[in-house]
């Protein structure tokens, strides 16, 4: 098996493939339309006499500031509460070293849970291949241990 | 009419403050991740020496997966990892599965097959399969999914570290790429899936594993009272539960799973419906208990999930008042709403959504080669995409209100992409 196992398409259509990349091509042409005022003003800064405006006007950074301003209030709140949180969890986001482990879960527990005795389900864990039935309410009713052989 | 007009006003204002707001938030949280958690860490495929390999239980649920069979076991075949048992749970498939799964067990020692004799539906199917399991850690993959071969290692490494951890969510990474919404699909998986778990993880509680590759403790489980049956999406109600029993959930973005997506419109919207549609049955279900049991670390995931549901009503209500507004100016005076033609407002936020991809793929660039290739098509997810997302979110609302508590999940034969 070839890994990672991707799947390229290589029975499809190259008309299709064609298609896909010029409608992205096209999308991002739309994209660069929306923004051709920045566009033209990173160029026209870009260009000899490099950063100066020559033929555009600067934007009005205080306007643009006051827009976004009350939205970087949530986004610098937010990350100050990211960091606290990465601050309190640091050490438990960064172990790596073994602890001790929580109880098992115990069988004759799992067993009761659904109305199985302890030996039952011991029954199942034996199993190779295991045919569950269950009743009207989609309760196990009943399980059939088989061999890999019965079941051939 | 100004109170019509103030309502617009502030309709705008959540509609572009909240993506915005949370794509940063995004960001952020996946920067803080890697700088803490990732940084030091070894490749995927060079995981270390472990100092104990407790046997691990692989959960399959089959349903009419004949067609994938054999390759998800060829995948289970090559794992790197001592001592593991696959049970394959066959739920009631009407194709050759059942015959496939029972000769896979005689070829392959570690297999174990479950045959259920009536169809009832994945929840179920999880819940026999950790019945007849005979390890403590059970990893639940889908009949579809390849895993990848180190990682039940990075699962097992996680738990050891960390005892109060009930369960992990892996790293699904998508296979197919033939068609554009296959590649979209890529870029979405990096820059919302894996910064939003990364996020989620730091402050310690996370909306959902995915159930495609996901790890839990068995005792976990049960404090959690399992699987639900009636649950449309197992993996989010299962994540709730386990938060709400007080275990801890995470991400562990090495332990890698390649998955296929629907690849046509029709897959991906129901698809996403159902998503849509069971994470609001889920949070409806946990709101409940949430507030009894007064678990209020849950409420910033709770509230996002609230607030991401109504900004999909606000985006809806703005674009129908901009669509009034501009067929009908005299009705209305000034402007109404918003076009979904991207203004200057729209405009910022595609760039944002740009810039939070850009992040992620510097993020995954560890896990796969070539990821950067996926930022030519994701111009399609702040363009259109994000138009499915809130219409299945709006749709979602009602459809789950609606759902019966009684009606068990069912198999959807999913649309599994273009060979």
């Amino acid at each position: 098996m070839i890994w990672p196992p991707l799947i390229q398409g290589t029975r499809l259509s190259p008309w299709l493939r064609a298609r896909d990349i010029v409608l992205t091509a096209l999308a991002w042409v739309q994209l660069g339309y929306l923004m051709r005022e920045t566009l033209h003003l990173v160029h026209d800064y870009l260009r000899y006499p490099i950063f100066e405006f020559t033929s555009a006007s600067p934007p009005d950074w205080a306007e643009l500031w006051g827009r976004l301003r009350p939205f970087a209030g949530f986004v610098a709140a937010l990350v100050l509460w990211l960091l606290f949180w990465s601050l309190v969890r640091g050490r438990q986001m960064r172990a790596t070293a073994p602890m001790p482990q929580p109880a098992l879960l115990a069988l004759a527990s799992h067993a009761a849970g659904f109305g199985l005795d302890e030996a039952a389900l011991a029954g199942w864990r034996e199993a190779r291949i295991l045919l569950v039935h269950f009743d009207a309410k989609g309760r196990v009713s009943h399980a059939e241990a088989m061999s890999v052989d019965q079941r051939a | 009419m100004e109170a019509l007009q103030d309502f617009s006003a502030g309709l705008a204002v959540f509609c572009f403050g909240y993506p915005f707001v949370m794509a940063w938030y995004w960001m952020a949280g996946g920067l803080l991740f890697r700088l803490m958690r990732e940084r030091h860490e070894p490749l995927p495929d060079d995981p270390p020496t472990l100092a104990d390999y407790p046997l691990v239980s692989i959960l399959l649920p089959c349903h009419n997966e004949e067609d994938q069979a054999e390759e998800t076991f060829a995948a289970l075949s090559a794992l790197q990892y001592p001592n593991w048992e696959v049970v394959a749970i066959n739920d009631g498939s009407k194709d050759r599965t059942a015959e496939m799964l029972d000769d896979l067990a005689r070829r392959m020692p570690q297999v174990r097959v479950v045959h259920l004799a009536q169809n009832q539906g994945k929840s179920t199917a999880l819940i026999v399969g950790a019945m007849a399991a005979r390890g403590e850690i059970l990893v639940g993959i889908d009949g579809d999914a390849l895993l990848d071969p180190h990682a039940l290692t990075w699962f097992v490494r996680r738990f050891l570290a960390d005892a109060q951890l009930g369960a992990l969510t892996g790293n699904p990474r998508i296979r197919n790429r033939a068609t554009l919404l296959g590649r979209l699909q890529v870029g979405e998986f990096s820059s919302v899936v894996g910064l939003i778990k990364r996020a989620q993880t730091i402050y310690g509680t996370v909306f959902t594993v995915s159930g495609v590759i996901c790890a839990f403790r068995k005792r976990a489980l049960a404090d959690a009272g399992w699987w639900s049956p009636a649950a449309l999406t197992d993996d989010v109600e299962v994540t709730w539960r386990l938060q709400l029993a007080g275990w801890r959930v995470a991400f562990e973005p090495k332990a890698l799973c390649w998955i296929l997506m629907p690849e046509t419109l029709k897959g991906l919207w129901r698809q996403r419906l159902r998503w849509a549609e069971g994470g609001m049955q889920s949070v409806l279900a946990a709101t409940p208990v949430m507030l009894r049991r007064g678990a209020w670390r849950l409420l910033p995931i709770w509230g996002n999930f609230i607030l991401s549901v109504v900004w999909a009503y606000a985006m809806v209500t703005g674009l129908a008042l901009g669509l009034v507004s501009a067929l009908f100016p005299q009705w209305v005076g000034e402007p109404l709403g918003f076009s979904a033609i991207p203004q200057w407002w729209g405009t910022v936020l595609a760039l944002t959504y740009l810039l939070q991809s850009a992040i992620s793929v510097a993020v995954d660039a560890r896990f796969e080669r070539g990821i950067a290739r996926s930022l030519f098509w994701v111009i399609w997810y702040p363009l259109v995409f994000w138009l499915l997302q809130t219409a299945t979110a709006v749709l979602g609302l009602p459809r789950a209100l609606m759902r019966s508590n009684q009606t068990r999940g069912t198999w959807i034969s999913p649309d599994r992409g273009v060979r």
